[in-house]
């Protein structure tokens, strides 16, 4: 079965072909939501929205561009939001810890503690999700596509819809603030 | 070329941006000093695994847990007419209810408990309001809101008769 029939049946709400595409695609959706994550159980909670996202909105798919190009938008934008509605939670809980309330504080230590425990240990790559994790959201974006995922960047520029000059100008400066970065890491640590 | 002037200039080389002049110092101090050159290892080591990322393997139960999740979505989605009925009508009425009755309680207690000032005015004049007060008091202390709107009630009663 095509992507375009299966788009279609999904689009009637047939099952069959729902679960046909979210196996077909559930492990290019949940790396790049753990690019952006890189936490397993979030990638796994936010990929699951991203499918959920699609089989409720299936219709304003036009088949204009490829699939994987709207999977890895929704993916993306998904993953961003995630980030800064955690960010505003550990702003809100360091409120909270100058009024005295513990209890959300100590939820958000032990989330990130699991955090720890979630990634491998090695220093190599907790130097370079640190790092990652520092960059814009656009830089993060542009560079995690072209590295991990090793789309081109015309094919970036289509998910990011913006032009392939400014995706090259994106990359550039992101491996530039990484090369940073990742000094700066080891030179505190 | 010493350590800070190395540091500083890491980025650059990474990225290519010395002049072979530059490039030829930056060598021969990384040849040389072994605190520089582990650093400059860890750098590039760390930037190697841009290029071969760890992926998250196929996950067998993805789907059953994705239809797990939007099943329970659905049955929240059905009580919604539910909870808005609930939490945005009933709740607020309830409450609305609750500060009125307190504020009219409050109203009736500021009204209607005897003060010393009004307790010492009546002893002066008949001293059978002690005993009547004494007992009223009594049970206002169990809050029993009804036995003061009798006792003013029968506070009115009697000043019109000493009329
Ligand atoms: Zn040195």
């Amino acid at each position: 079965m095509s992507d375009q029939e299966l788009l279609e049946k999904i689009a009637k709400k047939d099952e069959q072909a729902f679960r046909i595409f979210v196996e077909k695609y559930h492990i290019l959706v949940l790396n790049v939501c753990n690019n952006i994550l890189n936490n397993y159980d979030d990638s796994m909670d936010i990929s699951q929205e991203v499918f959920i996202k699609i089989y409720e909105s299936i219709d304003n798919f036009r088949g204009e561009s490829k699939i994987s190009t709207w999977l890895y938008r929704i993916a993306i934008n998904k993953s961003l939001n995630h980030l800064r509605s955690k960010k505003r939670q550990k702003w809100f809980s360091s409120l909270d810890s100058v009024f005295g309330d513990d209890s959300k504080k100590q939820d958000i230590k032990d989330s990130s503690l699991n955090i720890g425990e979630q990634i491998d240990l090695n220093e190599n790559k907790v130097a370079l999700q640190t790092s990652i994790s520092k960059l814009p959201d656009k830089q993060k974006t542009a560079i995690t596509l072209n590295s991990f995922e090793e789309l081109s960047y015309k094919e970036i520029s289509e998910v990011m819809e913006i032009s392939v000059t400014e995706v090259g100008v994106l990359i550039n400066r992101a491996k530039k603030n990484l090369y940073k970065l990742i000094l700066d890491y080891y030179k505190k640590n | 070329m010493n350590c800070k002037e190395f540091k500083n200039i890491i980025a650059d080389y990474l990225g290519q941006n010395l002049n072979s002049d530059h490039e030829k110092q930056f060598a021969e101090h990384l040849q040389k000093c072994s605190e520089c050159s582990l650093l400059f290892e860890k750098t590039n080591k760390t930037l190697s695994f841009l290029d071969n990322p760890e992926r998250i393997p196929e996950q067998a139960f993805y789907f059953t847990q994705l239809k797990q999740k939007m099943e329970n979505r659905f049955t929240i989605n059905e009580s919604f007419l539910h909870t808005i009925l609930t939490k945005k009508v009933l709740q607020p009425l309830l409450y609305l209810a609750s500060i009125i009755i307190a504020v009219y309680i409050g109203i009736l207690i500021g009204s209607g408990t005897p003060n010393s000032n009004k307790y010492s005015e009546i002893s002066k004049t008949d001293t059978s309001y002690i005993e009547l007060f004494a007992q009223y008091q009594y049970i206002n202390e169990m809050e029993l809101e009804s036995i003061e709107r009798n006792l003013v009630a029968e506070e009115t009663i009697e000043t019109t008769n000493k009329k």
